[in-house]
């Protein structure tokens, strides 16, 4: 049994063909990050596992993002079992 | 969680990521499809990109989001903003209930005593002062149906133009462009052109950041193809850069004679297609305050005086050499120009817009394959709600204008109204709206999902004129999903239902209406604009102020839609035939479409694919399958127009040495109601931020981190400096998201408008900066 709830991001990443192979260990070595192969080489599949969206998007934003050899990246899908409020307190409208 | 369940949410993420990006799906995510949700398509919320997206449903809860890769247009591609919509509709911060105004602050109420109230306001307003005491601020948020019937109510139930939206402040001047260019609003083009293009012209243009997945597209087309080339007009090196082959970078707001002398080398070298212009141009130069046809050696002469390189790069401080480059490129086209704000926001942004179609025009380079002018929009639903519904205080339903007889005529035959019940008269713009709210003169608003108590410029004046207490102080009622800066100043605050959790049409830069289906519950008691406004409308009518069964045709949102189609029919609009199921099935269509199986429009003006050519009013047999006819225009000719190339409504002096200019981050999105919901979001950018050049920031001794008093004539902003040479020296940029009193930047900006659009100058104005 997991013991949290689960958010997964999908991401495409563009990343230059050259260092594939590299950029690929680089990004399985990040905590929460999976990587699968896609048809075109210039392309990665990324998956960003963690506790909840903000933690994921930080993953994504501040490590997957900033990984050499990774051009651009696209969150292209977010999966989860709900998205109750929390941390909502901290809003600084109204 | 068991781990087979999240086995389900990983295969379910990869299935996503490979349809978008090659459509092979790994055998291990396609052994484990995610059954327990339904897949239901819909379309972001944020801006006029229009991305298709995926929901993933359970329960009436929204439990996942993907782009939608059968998308036509976005394939797929969604930015970071969207996978955050999920939680921003789940928010705490939510409004669930009405709210009325009590002692000074706002206290909870059942809907019924709340409607009253403000039935009564505006019934006792219209009864003592006139229709014209009350009105209506609406937004390119809300769904076309929610506008439409808005529009209705005010103009044809109550008798006042006094219709406004916030698409005054982002795109009038596009609309002034196409209108007095080619007598018709909206693009002809569309996002497939950017397949076709070679040469992409970004004037005053953040996509990278405020169209990211539009950027991307163009982004892969030049990553594919080496000769593409992409040429950015912009004093701000924006994020657009990192893919810009010359940089044009004008002095703030003294632009329009870069175009003029592209315009001058393109004529003055022979690049210009003398074919295309004898068949559909006209030249028209406005003097003793009316326009006057010349011809094209006037035109062109009159370049030759006052436009040369030379002496625009005096006026622009835009180097001669990187305009006669960005000129010769132009014209080898095909040419695809993308603009938005940077040429808008303006006193001149009619004519910043004229001076672009100019360009394409002498070239030839519109409606063919890649090649056209293409502004796009900030908001998700400022065309096909605001826009094309006529929801603004001159203009009526699809291409009508109140000034013209015969078209209030039609509404009113259509609504159910009086004859005579429109006035003939333009009602006030957005500040001119507030102005009058500030003399006591409107005595009653309605203001729906937007945020003007952030969002005017020349602030202070406005908040006053909505939340200062005096005696005659004017009813202010704002429908919104969130607490903002403007419900706080209202007397009534009305919980909306939004996006998920109601349905409708929201139409996209490209003229692509896209169906938004309702599929989950609404917090609290918040309700649909739609069933708000249908309410106030009964109400109104039980008062008297509107004529009893105005609106008893009208009972669901179908009802609307179905109306809204009629009021489209054999205009150049025409989209009779999306019909509710249509939209429902496909991947939005683009207008006209006026049959049921019309597959939509991607070229307007182009016979064999526009059929406003092939019948109705515009139909012309003689012309052979590709050629064009700009059919709204006087004489079917487009208008090249000579326009002066006058500077900003406030140059810089002494007193107030720099330029301001303000803007959005791809985080967050205008006044932050909704980006600001999502700690991550929040996180990114936790503080507002005014960017200075680094000459700038040495002379004034100021270092990144450190506040700055940024000061102009109408008010002042307190903000922590961050040094890059991003702005041209002698400009300030400063994004306008945060909500907090030190950092609404808006106190600081200029509410002088463009005569012609009424759009206010957001981009350009005088300020100076003080160290603190
Ligand atoms: S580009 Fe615009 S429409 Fe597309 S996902 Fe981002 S915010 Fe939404």
């Amino acid at each position: 049994m997991e013991p949290g709830p689960v958010v997964i991001i999908g991401v495409l990443a563009r990343v230059d063909v050259a260092t594939r192979g590299d950029t690929r260990l680089r990004l399985e070595r990040l905590e929460g990050v999976s990587t699968f192969d896609l048809a075109s080489p210039d392309k990665l599949g990324v998956l960003i596992e963690a506790s909840d969206v903000d933690a994921a998007h930080a993953t994504l934003q501040q490590q997957v993002g900033h990984t050499p050899g990774v051009l651009a990246v696209w969150p292209v899908s977010i999966e989860s079992d709900g998205f109750e409020p929390r941390e909502s307190n901290e809003s600084q409208n109204g | 969680m068991t781990t087979s369940r999240r086995d389900f949410l990983r295969a379910s993420a990869t299935f996503a990521v490979a349809s978008v990006a090659d459509g092979v799906v790994p055998a291990a995510a396609r052994a484990l499809p995610r059954t327990d949700v339904e897949w239901v398509k819909s379309v972001c919320r944020f801006c006029g990109t229009g991305c298709g997206v995926m929901l993933g449903i359970r329960d009436r809860r929204l439990v996942a989001l993907r782009g939608d890769p059968e998308h036509p247009t976005t394939k797929g591609l969604v930015c970071a903003k969207s996978l955050f919509l999920p939680k921003i509709v789940a928010a705490e911060n939510r409004l669930r209930t009405p709210m009325i105004r009590k002692d000074g602050t706002l206290q909870p109420a059942s809907w019924d005593e709340a409607m009253s109230r403000v039935a009564d306001e505006f019934a006792r307003a219209i009864e003592q002062s006139g229709p014209n005491s009350v009105a209506y601020y609406g937004s390119g948020q809300a769904l076309s149906e929610e506008s439409y019937f808005a529009n209705r109510l005010f103009k044809g139930g109550i008798g006042t133009n006094n219709v406004e939206g916030n698409p005054r402040l982002c795109m009038a001047s596009a609309v002034g462009g196409y209108v007095s260019t080619f007598g018709k609003d909206e693009p002809m083009g569309c996002y497939d052109d950017i397949e076709h293009a070679k040469v992409f012209f970004l004037v005053g243009s953040n996509t990278a950041e405020c169209h990211p997945v539009i950027f991307d597209q163009i982004l892969a087309r030049k990553q594919a193809h080496r000769d593409v080339l992409v040429v950015v007009c912009d004093p701000r090196r924006s994020p657009v850069m990192s893919i810009a082959d010359i940089h044009l970078d004008p002095i703030p707001g003294y632009d329009l004679a870069v175009y003029h002398a592209m315009a001058q080398v393109i004529v003055s070298e022979k690049r210009h297609d003398a074919e295309f212009i004898e068949r559909h141009c006209q030249f028209k130069i406005v003097e003793g305050g009316a326009p006057k046809n010349v011809d094209f050696s006037t035109y062109a002469r009159w370049l030759d005086e006052n436009f040369t390189p030379a002496r625009a790069e005096q006026i622009s401080g835009v180097p001669a050499e990187r305009i006669v480059q960005a000129a010769r490129l132009f014209a080898i086209g095909p040419t695809l120009s993308f603009w938005t704000m940077g040429l808008n926001q303006r006193t001149t942004g009619v004519w910043a817009n004229n001076l672009i179609h100019n360009l394409h025009l002498i070239t030839g380079q519109i409606g063919k394959p890649g090649a056209t002018p293409f502004s796009l929009t900030g908001q998700p639903n400022a065309c096909g709600g605001v826009r094309d519904t006529g929801s603004l205080c001159h203009i009526l339903p699809y291409g009508r204008s109140v000034t013209n007889a015969q078209h209030r005529g039609e509404m009113e035959a259509l609504w159910g109204a009086a004859e005579g019940k429109i006035p003939s008269q333009p009602g006030l713009n957005t500040i001119e709206m507030f102005r009058a709210l500030a003399r006591d003169e409107i005595r009653a608003m309605l203001v729906l999902t937007t945020n003007p108590g952030q969002s005017l410029p020349n602030l202070h004046a406005y908040r006053d004129a909505m939340g200062k207490p005096r005696a005659k102080k004017p009813f202010l009622c704002v429908i919104d999903a969130y607490p903002t800066r403007t419900t706080e100043l209202a007397d009534v605050v009305l919980p909306a239902a939004m996006w998920t959790e109601k349905s409708g049409v929201f139409g996209m830069s490209e003229r692509r209406y896209q169906y938004q289906p309702h599929v989950c519950d609404a917090p609290g008691e918040a309700r649909p604009d739609l069933e708000v406004l249908f309410d106030l409308a009964q109400r109104l009518e039980a008062r008297g102020v509107v004529k009893r069964g105005f609106s008893a045709k009208l009972r669901t949102v179908d009802d609307v839609w179905d109306e809204m189609r009629q009021a489209s029919k054999d205009t150049a609009y025409d989209f009779t035939g999306m019909t509710r199921e249509r939209l429902q099935r496909e991947r939005g269509l683009r207008w006209p479409c006026p049959t049921e199986s019309h597959p939509g429009t991607a070229r307007r003006y182009v016979k064999g694919e526009d059929p406003c050519l092939d019948r109705g009013p515009y139909a012309d047999s003689s012309l052979m399958d590709g050629e064009l006819k700009f059919y709204g225009a006087p004489e079917h000719r487009a208008i090249v127009w000579l326009r002066p190339a006058d500077g900003p409504a406030e140059p810089v002096d002494d007193q107030y040495p720099m330029v301001l200019s303000t803007g959005r981050v791809l985080e967050h999105w205008h006044t932050g109601t909704m980006t600001m919901e999502a700690p991550e979001l929040r996180r990114a950018y936790p503080e507002c931020y005014v960017e200075i050049h680094p000459d700038d920031a040495r002379r004034l001794g100021v270092r990144t981190g450190q506040p700055v008093r940024i000061v102009s004539r109408r008010g002042e902003a307190v903000i922590k400096a961050r040094v890059v040479a991003m702005p041209r020296p002698g400009m300030v940029f400063v994004p306008w998201h945060w909500a907090d009193e030190a950092s609404l930047i808006n106190y600081v900006t200029i509410d002088a408008y463009d005569p012609g659009s009424k759009q206010p100058e957001f981009k350009v104005c005088a300020c100076r900066l003080e160290k603190l």
